[in-house]
């Protein structure tokens, strides 16, 4: 888990390596970036800089088990980080480190902290042992308090490029068509895409959900309003991972009803964007776009969801012709997936 | 690995060790396993949970080398329930598991690779300091009760150790009382400055229970990187991750004159002390002391009083010798009790300024041990 | 009739199924056209929560003969024509399509004489079509009779919840009509027992007497506004002593129409800031008046949204009104005694809402406490309160609310053990009792220091070393104002330059605890209040440190430890509920776990 093998990022990284070499590395520093972009990653490659002084080191590093490293995630129903976990992070961060120089503690998702907790965060990053280092990942920083912003070093980290992902997973062994098709869906979230590499279900699950798309745009209301009804069933949650899907693949329609070339590398997913752009004007792609990402907003707003569906598929175009669903070869994937190891991309 | 101890032996060191066990919620699987490996000609097991590492070494004839993790609480429930007879333990590399063989019995424990397991220093050649082990446990056991359990200010988690020339001074408070013994080592330290640490007072309970016998000798390291005290036993040696945090300036807070002084006999206290804490369980364990000078040549006496509007009234009256002026003091009868006790003397003397200021508590005949504990008032009372 | 399912049809139906979505969407549509025809009695009639049958009658002024037809026509037709554009039949709307969306999924039979004519009309469509037409006599006014909603919709009926659901829909919407319309005497019906009348008396308070029951009721306070102001607030507000487990019951109108706004529905909310525990909210009425410009309500035709041109203007008003109408009657603290008697005697009359049987009094009942299977049978110990015990039936004669009478004593318990590490599992004479740690032991700690302050003796603890806390700045001359305050009960603080304070001592229960965090959460709580009376901070001052004294959930209790624990809560005055006032615990009764075991 090199700085090298980190896929993309590369301001970033050189960021924490100056900071590392000239010795201003913050003790507390906080990444922010969509799910799965490689927050965690970058954490544990810093982790490994700071902690693993031989073979052993980075091992227990990459299997999250080095003795001077702490992680504390979102748990349980609600997905929280509860007061009680920062106190034992805040316990363990205020001893001296067991076999390095440092104890590293890397909290993801520091947007699940109950408020209670952020208080309590609070007085570690003010006053943090000389040996803690604390590395905060979050989506969003919105949801974190102000003082916790103010006293951490923000390293903000942006979705990939399509290029970057496509060449990262050949790195690791993907075959060209593979990465390309993973690059081209993985909404540049470096670690969705490894882990679609990794299990085919999780490529299937998106893939699904563009099949159903090109599927009901040549099918008429009856379809759609019981793929509506259906899709209402699943949660919020599983709803949302599809529009969100859906308006991936339309941005690329728009792109090319509109006249651009679309930069995903995959032919046959470039060619079913094709295939769609031919029977949709630009206005129409991009209107039904927007009601995309806002069909999404009412969703987390608590809509009926059932009554949202209804009224965007009322307003998705209806194509005359029929669009050859998305494949993927399954025993490429799954040839490849025991070729090397594969770093944890996200969670 | 194949090695043959005997089952008193394991036993024994399992249950030494078993403290430093991390509890089963704890994130690495492997803390809550004891490390088993040959070192030398004899087994050494092992437990850690980053903040305080046990090692006891006991006897084996060891005809392989090797190291592996259990269970602890899997190993130590089955080695009790073992015959006292020689136990035959063996690891199969491949499949990571450790064959345990006594009498009839034949156990196979799956484990963890040894790897995993967090590298316990080990003593270097030349310790910091010796020191006796009887004076090191009464030191502990005078002290680290006053250390803080709540872990809000976790500077006051810890006890303050500093090794000076031939003294070592151990401190700890939560806050509210502060406890503090000094004792001899057997020869200055072997360091040119002073030496202060800041140990949990957890670990110092661990070094307490490993120091076997009142002749053993205990050495103290401090680690290269200055992030670890040691206290290595003839067989065993405990390993105290540090607080890194700074203690409070303790010295400033102890009280250099008094008006009153009043001498008791801690056993008639301590029993006074326990019957008003019936009393004084309403009202936040507060007791109050009446210390009465006496006129002339009138003995003085001390009064130790609880009241509880459920319960009823209690009041004991004690003879003491007595200076200075006379005074009503209230008083956590938990914290009067635990400092009594903690003297280990027959007498002890309580020297006492007015109702708000901290109450110094010594032992007769031992100059080294020091308590000192903040009064409690009643805000509508008026102070006198 | 399956057989007409053309494709323009489809979409008709599918389209009225947006704004009927349930028999509730059926009574707004009806109940609506009747408040527009002017109608001063408007009666709601169910047939298995209007699923197989919806009839509404009103007095208003009838449909002319000539335009009977058209009524149930005009719209629907135009839509048919221009069904190949879906999205234009959305953008539609169906603001007054309302009978033509009904008539597409059931069957709906229309009598109606308008006021100035002889003789009414009586129509049949079925599914959308009129195949009956006659005439007949009625008194001036319309009935509207909807039945085999969606019979030929089985997709949407496929979606109709459960019975009782589906009429808690009803009930809840025709009370919200009800309370919107004082003067409107609402009547309704469900399988021909007469559930809600309201008096159409003119006086909201009656309505709120039929809706809420007499006992509510009491506890709810006229709120009032400047009647010159362009935003005009009027309606009820539930005093601190009545609340509920969610927002269900903050009822708001604008300008007579029922909506749903969560932000409106914020700012009543925010007007009970600190005057309810967090997680309960309070019961309100809400009535706003402006002018129509300033308000847009037709923002999504099935879901009662508004949207307002100055929408902070209108949330302040809210705020600000309820807000005030809670502290004028909370000055004197037994504000609910203090209603005028002339309300109390309208109490006393039983409402037509009273319970004949066992069945769920209050219209809004079901709707507000979905209940839980068999959880009627969990009797709940203490104080049930009125808001959140899923029934209650109308007292003969109204009894202000008093906490205090149903906080009896305790039978001596036997410790059973610990469950789930949070509570205490405990045999009486009358069964098991579930006891909450956390709250038994706030309560206990609570009561002590309340009698230790009652004789100005709350034990304080001083410190070795004094605590510095840092306060926000601007809470620095707040804190600093209740020095004096906070050493009654063992605080001793004193400023030490800007916002740092100097902590000296503690109140004695202190002794393990984050004291710096401490001090910060009872500036926050100072911040909060409006507690004014020293009294009253040194109370809230303290119930925040027995809360946070008292044992926590999580922690494993010895057997001795539960039994001094129990021992303290049965010496208790109230010992069923924590001083925030949820319960301390739980009781089954020995004959509950003989039903549930079926012995």
């Amino acid at each position: 888990m090199s700085w090298e093998s980190v896929i993309g990022h590369t301001w970033a990284t050189q960021r924490l390596r100056h900071a590392l070499a000239r010795g201003t590395l913050g003790q507390s520093l906080l990444f922010i970036g969509p799910p799965q972009v490689g927050k965690t990653t970058l954490a544990l490659t810093l982790a490994e800089a700071l902690l693993a002084q031989d073979a052993r080191g980075q091992a227990l590093i990459a299997q999250r088990k080095h003795p001077d490293l702490l992680i504390v995630e979102p748990e349980g129903a609600n997905a929280t980080i509860s007061i009680e976990r920062v106190r034992e992070l805040q316990h363990a961060l205020q001893l001296t480190p067991m076999e390095s120089r440092h104890r590293v503690a890397i909290l993801a998702d520091a947007q699940a902290l109950s408020l209670g907790a952020m208080n309590a965060l609070l007085k570690t990053l003010e006053e943090p042992a000389s040996a803690a280092v604390l590395i905060l990942t979050a989506t969003s920083a919105d949801a974190l308090l102000p003082t916790i912003l103010s006293r951490c070093q923000v390293l903000p980290m942006r979705p990939l490029p399509r290029g970057q992902i496509e060449a990262g997973l050949q790195a690791r062994g993907a075959s060209p068509a593979q990465a390309a098709l993973l690059a081209a869906l993985a909404q540049g979230r470096v670690g969705w895409a490894l882990q679609a590499w990794r299990d085919a279900a999780t490529l299937q699950a998106r893939l699904q959900a563009i099949n159903d798309l090109l599927r009901l745009l040549s099918e008429g209301l009856t379809a759609r309003f019981a793929y509506a009804e259906q899709l209402a069933k699943a949660g919020d949650a599983h709803i949302r991972a599809v529009l969100q899907t859906w308006q991936l693949v339309w941005r690329d329609v728009t792109r090319a009803a509109i006249g651009c070339v679309v930069q995903a590398g995959a032919p046959s997913y470039g060619e079913t964007v094709r295939r769609v752009a031919e029977g949709v004007s630009p206005e129409t792609a991009a209107a039904c776009l927007q009601r995309m990402v806002q069909t999404e907003v009412f969703i987390t707003q608590n809509a009926n969801a059932r009554l949202a569906l209804d009224v965007l598929l009322i307003t998705l175009p209806r194509l005359s012709y029929g669009v050859e669903p998305l494949s993927f070869n399954a025993s490429e994937s799954e040839e490849h997936r025991s070729a090397t190891t594969v770093p944890a991309g996200g969670k | 690995m194949r090695v043959q101890c005997l089952q008193e032996n394991l036993a024994r060191a399992l249950s030494l060790v078993s403290r430093a066990v991390a509890p089963r919620t704890a994130t690495l699987p492997v803390l809550t396993h004891v490390l088993l490996a040959t070192d030398n000609g004899r087994l050494k097991v092992a437990a850690t949970n980053l903040e305080v590492g046990v090692v006891y070494w006991i006897g084996a004839k060891v005809e392989s080398d090797g190291a592996i993790t259990v269970p602890a609480r899997t190993l130590s429930e089955l080695v009790t329930l073992l015959p006292a007879d020689k136990v035959d333990l063996e690891l199969n590399v491949r499949t990571q598991t450790l064959r345990v063989q006594c009498g009839r019995t034949d156990t196979t424990i799956k484990g963890i690779d040894a790897q995993e397991f967090p590298i316990i220093p080990s003593p270097g050649e030349q310790p910091l300091a010796r020191i006796s082990g009887s004076a090191l446990k009464k030191l502990i056991s005078q002290v680290v009760f006053a250390a803080a359990t709540d872990e809000s200010r976790p500077a006051l988690t810890g006890v303050l150790t500093k090794l000076d020339g031939e003294r070592i001074i151990m401190v700890a408070t939560d806050g509210f009382r502060l406890s503090k013994r000094e004792e001899k080592l057997l020869e200055a330290i072997t360091s040119d400055a002073p030496v202060t640490m800041l140990i949990p007072a957890k670990a110092l309970q661990e070094v307490s229970r490993v120091i076997e016998s009142e002749e053993d000798v205990v050495f103290i390291h401090l680690t290269a990187s200055h992030g670890q005290a040691m206290f290595q036993t003839p067989r065993a040696n405990v390993v105290a991750q540090l607080i890194d945090q700074k203690f409070p300036p303790w010295e400033a807070i102890v009280p250099q004159r008094y008006e009153t002084r009043v001498t008791i006999n801690a056993a008639e206290m301590l029993k006074a002390c326990r019957q008003a804490s019936i009393f004084a369980r309403e009202s936040a364990d507060m007791v109050r002391l009446g210390i009465h000078v006496g006129e002339d040549l009138e003995p003085g006496k001390v009064t130790v009083s609880a009241r509880a509007d459920e319960t009823g009234e209690n009041c004991s009256e004690l003879e003491a010798i007595t200076s200075g002026k006379s005074m009503e003091i209230g008083f956590n009868v938990r914290y009067l009790i635990e400092g009594i006790s903690a003297a280990d003397s027959p007498q002890v003397v309580m020297d006492l300024i007015q109702p708000r200021s901290p109450a110094v508590l010594r032992a007769i005949g031992d100059e080294h041990y020091l308590h000192i504990i903040m009064p409690m008032n009643l805000p509508g009372s008026n102070p006198t | 009739m399956g057989i007409h399912i053309l494709p323009d049809t489809v979409v008709a139906r599918i389209a009225a199924g947006e704004v009927v979505e349930r028999p509730a969407s059926v009574v707004k549509e009806l109940v609506e056209n009747a408040i527009d025809a002017g109608a001063d009695d408007i009666r709601v009639e169910c047939l298995e929560s209007g699923k197989r049958l919806i009839r509404v009658t009103d007095n208003g002024s009838g449909i002319r003969a000539d335009e009977a037809a058209l009524a149930f026509q005009h719209h629907a037709t135009s839509k048919l024509r221009d069904a190949e554009d879906l999205s234009h039949i959305r953008s539609l709307g169906f603001r007054g399509e309302a009978l033509a969306s009904i008539a597409a999924v059931s069957q709906v039979t229309c009598v109606t004489r308008h006021r100035e004519e002889n003789s009414g009309t009586l129509l049949r469509l079925d599914g959308g079509k009129i195949t009956h037409q006659e005439r007949v006599g009625r008194p001036p006014g319309t009935t509207v009779t909807v039945e085999h909603l969606f019979a030929h919709v089985p997709a949407r009926l496929k979606f109709l919840k459960s019975n009782q659901t589906e009429r808690s829909h009803i009930d809840n919407l025709v009370t919200r009509y009800a309370l919107a319309y004082p003067h409107i005497r609402f009547t309704l019906i469900h399988e021909g027992r007469v559930y809600f009348q309201s008096a159409g008396s003119g006086q909201l308070r009656d309505v709120l007497v039929a809706a809420f029951g007499g006992e509510e009721a009491a506890q709810m306070v006229p709120i009032a506004s400047d009647p010159l102001a362009t935003i005009t607030v009027s309606g009820f507000a539930s005093l601190p002593s009545l609340d509920h487990a969610n927002r269900s019951r903050i009822l708001l109108f604008v300008n007579g129409r029922p909506v749903q706004d969560t932000r409106l529905a914020f700012a009543v909310i925010q007007a009970y800031h600190t005057l309810l525990t967090t997680g309960r909210y309070p019961v309100a009425v809400v009535l706003v008046q402006l002018p129509p410009e300033e308000v847009d309500v037709n923002v999504h035709p099935a879901k009662a949204e508004v949207r307002f041109r100055d929408a902070d203007a209108v949330f302040s008003a809210v705020q600000r009104s309820v807000r005030r109408a809670l502290l004028d009657h909370l000055q004197p603290p037994e504000a609910p005694s203090a209603l005028p008697e002339a309300w109390r005697a309208q109490l006393a009359a039983t409402s037509p809402a009273a319970p004949t049987d066992a069945q769920p009094a209050s219209p809004l009942q079901p709707q507000a406490q979905p209940p839980i299977p068999g959880s009627e049978r969990w009797e709940r110990v203490g104080i049930a309160r009125q808001s959140s015990s899923g029934r209650w039936s109308l007292p003969a004669a109204p009894a202000p609310p008093s906490p205090a009478a149903s906080s009896s004593s305790l039978p001596a318990l036997r410790i059973l053990g610990q469950l789930a590490t949070t509570y205490i599992l405990a045999e009486g004479p009358e069964g098991l009792y579930l006891i909450d740690q956390h709250a038994a032991h706030e309560r206990i700690l609570w009561e002590r220091a309340m009698a230790q302050l009652d004789l100005g003796q709350v034990p304080s603890q001083a410190l070795l070393d004094p605590i510095p806390v840092t306060v926000p700045v601007s809470s620095a001359h707040l804190l600093e104002t209740h020095l004096e305050t906070l050493r009654a009960i063992g605080f001793e603080i004193e400023r030490f330059g800007n916002n740092t304070f100097l902590v000296r001592s503690v109140p004695a229960i202190m002794f393990q605890d984050d004291i710096a965090a401490a001090i910060r959460e009872i500036v926050a709580d100072l911040e909060e209040g409006d507690a004014v009376l020293q009294r009253d901070v040194e109370a809230k001052v303290l119930r925040r440190v027995c809360k946070r004294m008292a044992i926590k959930a999580g922690r494993v209790l010895s057997l001795a430890e539960m039994q001094a624990l129990v021992r303290d809560l049965e010496q208790c005055e109230s010992p069923r509920t924590c001083p925030h006032g949820r319960p301390t615990m739980i009781h089954i009764s020995v004959a509950t776990l003989a039903n549930e075991f079926k012995r």
